[in-house]
This record gives C-alpha cells, sequence and structure tokens, in this order.
C-alpha cells in the first residue's frame, strides 16, 4: 500500500515552485501514485480530501508535458495559481470536485435502481443510461 | 396401237388419273394387246377414243359419252341423255354398237395388263377360270359393255392376288435369310434382327436377347431388378443398359464424393481435438483419440510404484484421492492459465481445470448437484433421491455470456464510477462502438499564451478485458489534439507530436 496524505501533495507543491525538485521527477512521483491507485494500493489521508488530493496527483503527473513553441506548457505561475485553488476549500476547484464525486454517486444509485427494473440487459445498454443520466445532472 | 401409246407421256392427276385407268383397261379390251406403256394424259387417251369411236367426234361428245356410261341407270343425266338423242341407250352400251370390232382377249394370252407395274412377278400358271372371260371366248365377236370390262378385270387382279406365293418359305425352324429377303439394298452396317427366335415371348432377361446392347459381364445385379421396376424407372421407356449404368454410376460417384468431402470436415474437426483413429462396428462408430501422454503416464506409473492389489479397500483410497487430486491439482493448474495467457482456450481451460469462473463453473457446479453420486458417493439415499429430482434444465445460469447480471452490473458499476470520479470530471465519459469507455478530465489552461492553451488527461478503460490506458492531450487553439503522451508504468515518456490537421510529425 502506498499512503498518500494532503501534506504530501502540498510538499510537491512546493518543491515544483521552489525548484527543488526536476518536473519529471515529480510527474515521476505521481504517475507510481497513480498506477498504485489503478491497482486499488493507493491510500488516502484524509480519507475526506481524496477527491484533492487526487486532483493534485492528477495535476503534478502533466507538469513535465512539453509544448511545440517553448520547453513547458506550465510555468510556475501557474503551478501557484493552482495550488492556492486546490488548498482553498471555498475554492470553485474544489467544490466543483466533491460535486462531481457526488453526481457520480447519485448516478450510480439511479443506475442500480435502473438495472433492478430491467435486469439481464447488455452492459452497453446500462452505460448508455449511465451517459443520459450524468449528463442530466451536468446540465442541472 | 402400242406405238400410239409409247408416246403418251406420264401424268398423275388423281382423280383423272383413276379415269383414265378405266380408260387403259377398256383401250387394251377393245384392242386385245397388252398395253404396258405408262400412264397416258386424259386428253391423248380421249383422242384414241375418237379415233376408235367415230360417233364421238369432239372431246365434249367423249365426255358425255363417257358420263352416260359410267352412270347408265341414272336417266336424268346429261351423258345418257345425249346417248339417247344420238340412239344410244347407256345399258346397253357396247363395242359393237360402236362399230368397233376388236379381237377378243383369250386365255393363253392375257392381254390385259394389271396396274402393279411390269416389275411384279407373275406365275405363269395363273388359271383362267373367270365366268365371264369364258363368256368372252365362246363368241369371237362379241359385244362386250363397259361394265364387263371392268368386271374381268377385277376379277383377274383377284385371281392373280390370289396365286402370288412367297419366293421364301417363312417358318419358325428355319433362319431367316434377310439377305434373300431384304435384297442388295441394305447397307452392310445395319445390325439384322434376330434370327434365333425359339426365346421369343419367353420374358427374357434384355442382356441374354440378341440385337441389344449387351452388359460388360453376364450376370450383373442390374439382371436381378424386376422387370417391371427397370420399366418404372426408366420412365416407361426402354434404356440402353449401357447408358443406365453410366447415369446411375455419375450419380453415386456424386453422392459419393459429395459424402466423402463432408466426412474429411468432420474428420478434420475431430483431429483438432485429439482424434487419431476411427472405426465403424456394429453399426457404431467408435474415436480413438490421442492419449499417448497419459498413457506414458500410466505406464510409468505401473513401472515404478508398488502394486498395492494386495492391499485390502485400497480401490476406496484411491477413490479418495482422485478427488483431493482434483481439487488440488486444479488450484495448482489454474494459475497457469490466467485470463490473457489462456485467450481462446480460457473457456475449456475453465472447463478442464474448474476454475472458479465464468459460465463453465456455474455449469458444472449444477452438474455436481444432479449427479452427486458421481461426484463423492459419500451423501446418504435420501440426499441423493432429493437432488437427483432436481433437473439442470429448471436451474437457469445466472449468468449469461453477453448479459449483465446483477453481481456483475455492481462489479462494473463499481469500477466505471470510481474511474467517473476520478477521470471524468472534464466533459465526463463516452461510451465508445468498441464497448470501452472513455473517460475526460478538466482542461488545465496555461497562463502563457502560445501554439498550445492547455492539457487533459484522458482514461480509456475496456470492461471486458479489464484493460485501462491513460494519457495527456495538449491542445491548440483550435482545439486540435497536437501531443500526445502515453502513461507508462515504466517511467519513459514519449511525446507524440501532431500537426494543426492531425497528421503525426514525430516523437519527442
Amino acid at each position: 500500500m502506498i499512503k498518500v496524505s494532503l501534506e504530501d501533495i502540498k510538499n510537491k507543491f512546493d518543491e515544483l515552485i521552489n525548484e527543488q525538485c526536476s518536473r519529471e521527477e515529480i510527474s515521476n512521483w505521481a504517475s507510481k501514485r497513480m498506477f498504485a491507485e489503478d491497482d486499488g494500493l493507493l491510500e488516502y489521508y484524509p480519507s475526506e480530501y481524496e477527491p484533492v488530493i487526487w486532483d493534485g496527483i492528477g495535476y503534478l503527473m502533466g507538469v513535465d508535458l512539453p509544448t511545440t513553441d517553448r520547453k513547458y506548457l506550465f510555468c510556475k505561475e501557474d503551478f501557484i495559481d493552482y495550488k492556492n485553488q486546490l488548498f482553498d476549500d471555498e475554492s470553485d476547484l474544489v467544490k466543483g470536485l466533491y460535486e462531481h464525486v457526488k453526481n457520480c454517486q447519485e448516478v450510480e444509485k439511479e443506475l442500480l435502481e435502473f438495472q433492478e427494473k430491467y435486469p439481464n440487459q447488455s452492459y452497453r445498454f446500462y452505460m448508455e443510461q449511465a451517459e443520459k443520466m450524468m449528463n442530466r445532472k451536468k446540465i442541472k | 396401237m402400242e406405238a400410239k401409246l409409247s408416246d403418251y407421256r406420264t401424268a398423275d392427276h388423281g382423280a383423272n388419273q383413276r379415269t383414265l385407268n378405266q380408260h387403259q383397261a377398256q383401250l387394251s379390251t377393245l384392242t386385245g394387246a397388252p398395253i404396258t406403256q405408262t400412264r397416258p394424259t386424259p386428253s391423248a387417251t380421249s383422242r384414241l377414243i375418237r379415233e376408235m369411236l367415230p360417233s364421238v367426234k369432239t372431246e365434249k361428245e367423249h365426255g358425255l359419252w363417257f358420263r352416260g356410261w359410267r352412270s347408265a341407270k341414272a336417266t336424268g343425266s346429261k351423258g345418257v341423255q345425249w346417248l339417247r338423242d344420238i340412239g344410244l341407250s347407256g345399258a346397253s352400251i357396247d363395242v359393237g354398237q360402236m362399230g368397233i370390232n376388236t379381237p377378243k382377249p383369250t386365255h393363253s394370252t392375257p392381254s390385259y395388263a394389271g396396274t402393279y407395274g411390269p416389275d411384279l412377278p407373275r406365275s405363269p400358271s395363273i388359271p383362267a377360270t373367270s365366268h365371264t372371260h369364258s363368256i368372252a371366248t365362246s363368241s369371237p365377236v362379241e359385244n362386250r359393255g363397259w361394265q364387263d370390262v371392268e368386271e374381268m378385270q377385277q376379277h383377274q387382279m383377284f385371281e392373280r392376288n390370289m396365286a402370288y406365293q412367297s419366293p421364301v418359305n417363312i417358318s419358325v425352324q428355319t433362319p431367316i435369310d434377310y439377305q434373300t429377303l431384304w435384297g442388295e439394298g441394305v447397307g452392310p452396317e445395319v445390325q439384322l434382327p434376330p434370327t434365333d427366335l425359339t426365346n421369343l415371348g419367353k420374358n427374357t432377361p434384355e442382356h441374354t436377347s440378341s440385337g441389344v446392347k449387351h452388359y460388360p459381364e453376364g450376370n450383373r445385379t442390374a439382371s436381378t431388378i424386376p422387370k417391371w421396376l427397370r420399366y418404372f424407372a426408366s420412365g416407361g421407356e426402354t434404356l440402353d443398359p449401357q447408358e443406365r449404368i453410366d447415369q446411375n454410376t455419375q450419380v453415386l460417384v456424386a453422392h459419393a464424393k459429395a459424402a466423402a468431402k463432408t466426412f474429411g470436415e468432420i474428420a478434420d474437426e475431430l483431429r483438432s481435438f485429439g482424434c487419431i483413429n476411427a472405426a465403424f462396428k456394429d453399426g457404431h462408430v467408435t474415436l480413438k483419440f490421442d492419449r499417448t501422454v497419459s498413457s506414458r503416464i500410466d505406464a510409468l506409473l505401473d513401472q515404478h510404484l508398488p502394486n498395492m492389489d494386495h492391499v485390502r479397500n485400497f480401490q476406496y483410497i484411491e477413490f479418495t484421492a482422485s478427488i483431493a487430486n482434483d481439487i488440488f491439482l486444479n488450484a495448482f493448474m489454474a494459475p497457469f492459465f490466467a485470463e490473457r495467457m489462456a485467450c481462446r482456450a480460457r473457456p475449456l481451460a475453465n472447463r478442464a481445470l474448474t476454475m472458479t469462473k465464468g459460465h463453465s463453473r456455474e455449469l458444472r457446479f449444477l452438474r455436481s448437484i444432479n449427479e452427486p453420486a458421481y461426484r463423492s458417493g459419500f451423501v446418504g439415499d435420501k440426499t441423493v433421491a432429493r437432488l437427483t429430482e432436481r433437473n439442470v434444465r429448471t436451474i437457469t445460469p445466472t449468468f449469461r455470456p453477453g448479459y449483465c447480471g446483477p453481481s456483475i452490473c455492481k462489479s462494473l458499476n463499481n469500477r466505471h464510477f470510481n474511474q467517473a470520479q476520478k477521470y471524468g470530471k472534464g466533459v465526463g465519459y463516452k461510451f465508445l462502438e468498441n464497448g470501452r469507455n472513455r473517460y475526460y478530465d478538466i482542461i488545465q489552461s496555461a497562463r502563457i499564451e502560445g501554439e498550445m492553451i492547455g492539457t487533459r488527461r484522458v482514461r480509456e478503460w475496456d470492461p471486458k478485458a479489464g484493460l485501462k490506458k491513460t494519457w495527456f492531450e495538449t491542445i491548440d487553439k483550435n482545439g486540435v489534439v497536437r501531443i500526445v503522451r502515453p502513461e507508462r508504468n515504466d517511467g519513459v515518456k514519449i511525446h507524440y507530436i501532431f500537426d494543426e490537421n492531425g497528421v503525426f510529425e514525430g516523437v519527442r
């Protein structure tokens, strides 16, 4: 198991901003957490901050992305700005993260009811229904 | 007279011809000389009669005379009327009254010629027994009417026909000489009819009849087929036996080829399952499968392991051990047939190893319920009776391939919404045509203005295979994906660069 905390994410952002670590190293660090998540080996601490921690991992994964007209796509100001949003509970970013999680949970519940109502259908049929439900949530 | 008649050209004019024949017979009677020439024309005959009958001067008078003679009894006819006018009676017309003195026909020299032609054989010993003729010979000059001439002619024809004798004596006992019968006109290739008629009408098989093409050998199967059946099979028409054989053979060969082809396909399919031999005995097909490896193992065991037959109840111990071995060996072998290794053979591996996966698991489970005696043999009679009442058909598996049962749904939903939460914060997710799900994250925009405006993370998940892919897409101002970087577990980062039109440019 790999334990990742909110503090770890904050430290990585600091290292990135202060250039204590290279972008590639931080990206690799984040990539390892992502693959650990796929294997179910990632543990979030505190668990209620899981959406924030995961979003921080996702952002850190792409900090070393190049572009065509310069070396890196993101600059230092981008990192500072994102860090401020991510660690501010009242920011739109964090609110949006939690709202998305809530939407997913509601759609999952709806889909389960739908599957009980219409059993033994193909998986494709269920997924199309879930897509419609999710779009309805986002429009709201 | 003969000289004049020889000048007449031949003619063939139906009714006129019949009239001409009568005239010719009449003239031959009048002249007493045989008329052997070909048929004269009616006008020539009429001219001849005019010469012989002075009272008949013109052709019209000749016609009236002839009609009066022909229909003498019909008093109202023009011909009879004309004869009366000139002083003649149709019923009593004779040659003498017309002033014609002709030599009488004699018995020894028949002066009339038949209508059969000169090549017809005539017997010289034809008896002249005709009453008319004897009357005619009684007086040298006798008035004879046309009716008498006709009667005499018919009588002589009758006598000639009755006196005719065949040149060949046809009898059953003596073979027929067809060369003699047919003459020289028959070609040498023509096959003659059978000369031996002793078996005629005896319902002989056709292959023994002469003149019919023979079978290659004497007693063939075809000869034992009832004749009515052969007749019926041939559609009521007799068919050349060789042709019949050819037809039957080609049908047989065609069917045999098709059957052999099908059998070959089946054999190939069986061989793919390890079938090495097949035997047909007592109406049953016995297939032999390749058991080389298992046979060798059995031989090795017999060779190296001690014989335990002397141990009491060893068979029960062996039976118990085989069940336990099934369980433990399966558990040991199962990891070697992992999902990705077994590929298409996975269902087969599942069934062979009793893996706790998929459809085969449920089927084996149901089978074990319904066949408890085969599985263990340790249950009681009541249990066996209770379990055997259950029918496999009444128990439907909960999982159908291609369909999603409740447990599967729950599992898939869990994984789907987990990824939707983590990767689908942007435009959400798309269900692709190939059955995969694609999740799009939020686009992280860059502060510095340039060709690219930002990047986003994309996740693709294949529910069937359970495979996942993650990559970053860098997007330009037009919303075109220009740089793609797949995420790899080994830390290697390769950037695939595309131009504005989406054409691959290179790797960075």
